[in-house]
């Protein structure tokens, strides 16, 4: 019990003191150079609460999460249909393989751009935007997982005649699971960067649309307040999803070396 | 009850000029245990895979109950002992089991496993069981299925000696309460003797059926009566477990 609470605390101190180190180094160097371009870390706590009890905060937050869940549930899954197909079929592999190319090359404003004039400046247009952008690094992981399956389980569940749907899903889609999870993680915190730059070239609404208007007006404490809210946030999704999916995943000692 | 053909004339893996397989002509009558012996490397497992609908172009057929089945599932009950396990690792035990018997009660998967002595492990994963235990729980889901064909692939190579006796016993009641029928690839020619009806030896790369010999020792066999076979058999055949049948002068068969 003893060791398992100290490696605990060891575990705690190592994650903070660092964030700590960073927080005293940047609430120093502001005291210093004493500039409104650089609030202190206190000042902009201060700012975050001036916006939670006053101000849009949590709405402009919530409209901000919502697009990043729309986008991302809608990334992963064509990101993991296409990736499977292009994985578990040659010719399929070979017909979208260019086509994957340069959608992973394809600057993010530009998909963006496009969509708003294409599709004017809805939030079917944001949202597809911010999918459009993250689908292909969900392919190539997917599709990096489904070349290397196990046909040797496969060929177990072929044997005994499990139904397709358990062939599916509990056979051939676990084998997946690491390589979902490793594009699902790297698709969230790319997708949130998208959306602010989607909300802010053509919402009214959302933590995009905020900074840019906090921008307009040099409110740097606001803009960092912004931030902060959202990185906590983050931080809260993975801790109350991404890990549990990842002791889940790894259930059985399955994805570790 | 499963009738077994095989009707093969040739077997080649796709893109490859290399022969895995030559002439292998038996009828395996329903409810027959056969073993398959031969050298490493003459097709054994690869022979078992296209009776399993798992392996396709040969020259030849494979039929089930006169129902071709090559690259394609024999159309009755299979079971197969894979050389490997091939446990799926995010599963339990019981649920690697359940996932392919989904028919059999939660009891009965617990019987299975205590039978073959693994009674108390259904809720551990298979990483954190040792290999001849991974064995069992393979040998254990192939039972449950209630096979009316069995295919094995050297099932207790890698088992310890008690273990692996103890399911050789299990295998052997299992065939005579159920009767499927058998096909059992093993290197260990004693334990071909004690358990078939019958065995097919192969030759070396490409294997070729050599010898048909059928086993017409009364059961149970003790180790004496399979060492006594063993050796008149060698006798008249001396390279056969090498692959090669050339007859001695005398005839010990008459």
């Amino acid at each position: 019990m003893t060791v398992t609470a100290e490696t605990s605390l060891q575990r705690v101190l190592w994650s903070v003191i660092p964030l700590l180190l960073v927080l005293t180094a940047w609430e120093i160097t502001a005291w210093v150079l004493n500039s409104s371009n650089l609030p202190g870390f206190l000042a902009v706590l201060d700012s975050l609460y001036g916006h939670l009890s006053h101000g849009n905060l949590l709405h402009h937050l919530g409209v901000t999460l919502l697009r990043v869940l729309v986008s991302f549930a809608m990334a992963m899954l064509l990101g993991v249909v296409i990736g499977i197909l292009m994985g578990a079929f040659r010719r399929v592999n070979l017909a979208g393989d260019a086509l994957l190319v340069i959608a992973l090359n394809v600057p993010a404003l530009v998909t963006i751009l496009l969509c708003y004039i294409w599709f004017g400046l809805t939030e079917a247009a944001a949202v597809a935007a911010v999918a459009i952008n993250k689908i292909p690094t969900v392919v190539v992981m997917v599709r990096e997982g489904a070349r290397i399956v196990d046909r040797q389980l496969l060929e177990v569940a072929q044997v005994y005649r499990v139904s397709p749907a358990v062939y599916f899903f509990r056979v051939y889609l676990p084998q997946l699971y690491p390589f979902m999870m490793a594009a699902a993680r790297s698709g969230l915190s790319l997708i949130w960067k998208i959306v602010l730059v989607v909300e802010l070239l053509g919402r009214s609404d959302g933590v995009g649309f905020q900074l840019g208007t906090f921008f307009q007006f040099f409110d740097i404490a606001s803009i960092l307040a912004y931030t902060l809210a959202f990185a906590v946030v983050i931080l809260l999704i993975e801790a109350i999803i991404m890990r549990p999916l990842d002791r889940y995943i790894a259930r059985g000692g399955y994805g570790q070396a | 009850m499963v009738r077994l053909e095989l009707a093969l004339a040739e077997k080649r893996y796709a893109n490859s000029q290399q022969t895995v397989l030559g002439t292998i002509r038996a009828q395996i009558p329903a409810g027959q245990f056969v073993a398959l012996v031969g050298p490493s490397g003459t097709g054994k497992t690869t022979l078992l895979n296209m009776i399993a609908g798992l392996e396709a172009s040969v020259a030849g057929s494979i039929s089930v109950n006169d129902q071709p089945v090559i690259g394609r599932q024999p159309d009755c009950r299979l079971g197969y002992i894979f050389q490997q396990p091939r446990l799926l690792p995010w599963l339990t035990v019981f649920n690697n089991l359940q996932l392919t018997a989904p028919e059999r009660s939660a009891g009965e998967i617990e019987r299975m496993l205590e039978r073959v002595g693994l009674h108390g492990k259904g809720e551990q994963y298979p990483r954190t069981l040792s290999g001849g235990m991974q064995k069992r729980v393979s040998i254990a889901r192939a039972f449950l299925a209630q096979p009316e064909l069995l295919l094995l692939d050297e099932p207790f190579v890698s088992l310890d000696l008690p273990t692996a006796e103890h399911l050789r016993g299990m295998l052997e009641a299992l065939w005579l309460e159920h009767q499927p029928t058998v096909l059992f690839v093993t290197h260990d020619f004693d334990e071909a003797i004690r358990l078939a009806d019958r065995v097919l030896f192969l030759s070396a790369a490409p294997g070729s059926l050599i010898l048909d010999q059928p086993v017409e020792l009364p059961r149970p066999r003790s180790d004496l009566d399979v060492a006594e076979w063993k050796t008149r058999l060698l006798g008249e055949y001396p390279g056969l477990l090498a692959g090669k049948v050339v007859a001695s002068d005398s005839s010990l068969w008459e």
